[in-house]
């Protein structure tokens, strides 16, 4: 048993017994001979006990304060790894009503040309989205597709003087955007657009960390960088 | 992701880690200061893990093995800040200073305490914390996951302990005296 000058706790116990022995009692650790001392010394020793159940306590305490996580969602095994191998057009398919062939024609936005570094289908697959998204709510609302915009992501919002934001990211139908985006890291910046996005603001050069959550989580469809951030 | 590389996984390995992985993060929690720091450690253990899967011989644990490849992530991490003249608490640090105690209990909670307390406290005895208290291992098996003498998994985790005993009864005397 090492010596040692305790600068926690009271350290020095019954005479036998230190405090590496009761933990180890504690742990199940010591010899049938050293176990029967150290319960014959608690038994005997108010102290001690007392000792024992601050011992316990902290035990307990600590194994609330860090608990075995939930077990691993989507989100999390993307991240890792782990995820099994799925369709890239699996987010597209179950979004919304959207008609590609309309967009397609009616779209007058030129692609963008910053570089992403997401897999290339699903790139176009979510350009396409973002595209579709737009334009066809701009049909429901004027009768005709909106015009030429150098900046289509920007164009989705409602306010043209909005605050700086990183990332345009779509959620499913009846998701918590604010809770999502908060967990990966982000915060929503004014209210959804008219074509049902939302602005999304990262902390500072967190961008592309933010990104690369929202991307590996189900639940969102769309999560884009905007010209306005540094989500690069 | 950087897994692009990495040869198709056998589908029982996947699952054995998958499964593990809430037990694999926790302990990743344990051993940084941060769920963010712990997530991150998770992450590159995984890709490790995943990289090298090869080197882990079936039949042992590839849980032990896991927590010993993030554990020594975390060392060198900390070694690498070392390098960069980062202060680290590695074998230095021992007690807490007093006035961050007092700063780290107006939490006045008993969870946030121990929290703090772990956050705290050097990585050597953070981890045996993590691999004895937590994950319930024996003193042998946290002596082989750690690479360290039994006899001193036993004195760090007394040590330890008795730095969250005082976490906690710094809290409630705090809380009477208020």
């Amino acid at each position: 048993m090492t010596p040692e000058t305790p600068k926690f706790g009271d350290g020095t116990l019954s005479p036998e017994v230190s405090t590496e022995m009761l933990g180890a009692w504690l742990d199940g650790e010591l010899t049938a001979d050293e176990a029967h001392m150290v319960k014959a010394a608690l038994a005997a020793d108010m102290a001690l006990a007392g000792d024992l159940a601050a011992l316990q306590r902290g035990d307990a305490a600590l194994r609330k304060a860090f608990p075995v996580s939930e077990p691993a969602d989507a989100a999390l095994l993307a991240r890792l790894g782990l995820a099994e191998p799925v369709a890239p057009t699996a987010h597209v398919q179950s979004a919304e009503v959207i008609d590609f062939a309309k967009a397609r024609t009616a779209r007058t936005v030129p692609a963008p040309s910053r570089s992403w570094t997401m897999p290339g289908r699903r790139l176009a697959a979510s350009v396409a989205v973002v595209a579709a998204l737009g334009v066809s709510i701009s049909i429901w609302n004027h009768g005709q597709p909106s015009t030429v915009n150098d900046a289509p992501y920007t164009a989705l919002s409602d306010s043209t003087e909005a605050p700086r934001a990183d990332a345009l990211v779509v959620v499913r139908d009846g998701v918590d955007a604010a809770g999502v985006v908060r967990a990966a890291g982000g915060n929503l910046v004014g209210a959804r657009t008219s074509a049902g996005a939302w602005r999304v603001a990262a902390e500072p050069g967190r961008g592309a960390a933010l990104l690369a959550r929202l991307r590996a989580d189900d639940r969102v469809l769309m999560a884009e960088p905007i010209d306005a951030g540094d989500a690069k | 992701m950087t897994n692009s590389q990495v040869a198709p996984l056998d589908p029982e390995i996947r699952q054995r880690i998958i499964a593990f992985v809430p037990r694999l993060r926790r302990f990743c929690r344990g051993l940084t200061r941060s769920q963010d720091e712990g997530d991150d450690l998770l992450q590159a253990t995984v890709e490790r893990a995943l990289s090298r899967i090869s080197q882990w011989q079936p039949g042992t644990a590839l849980e032990s093995w896991m927590f010993r490849i993030a554990r020594n992530l975390q060392i060198n991490a900390y070694r690498a800040a070392a390098v960069r003249g980062v202060v680290v608490d590695i074998e230095h640090a021992d007690d807490v200073r007093a006035g961050d105690l007092d700063a780290e209990l107006e939490q006045r909670s008993e969870l946030a305490a121990v929290e703090r307390a772990m956050a705290a406290l050097p990585l050597e005895q953070r981890e045996v914390l993590a691999t004895v208290v937590l994950e319930g291992c024996s003193y042998a098996e946290a002596a082989q996951i750690l690479e360290i003498p039994i006899g001193t998994v036993m004195s760090r985790l007394a040590r330890a302990r008795g730095a969250i005993r005082t976490f906690i009864e710094r809290t409630e005397a705090l809380e009477t005296t208020q």
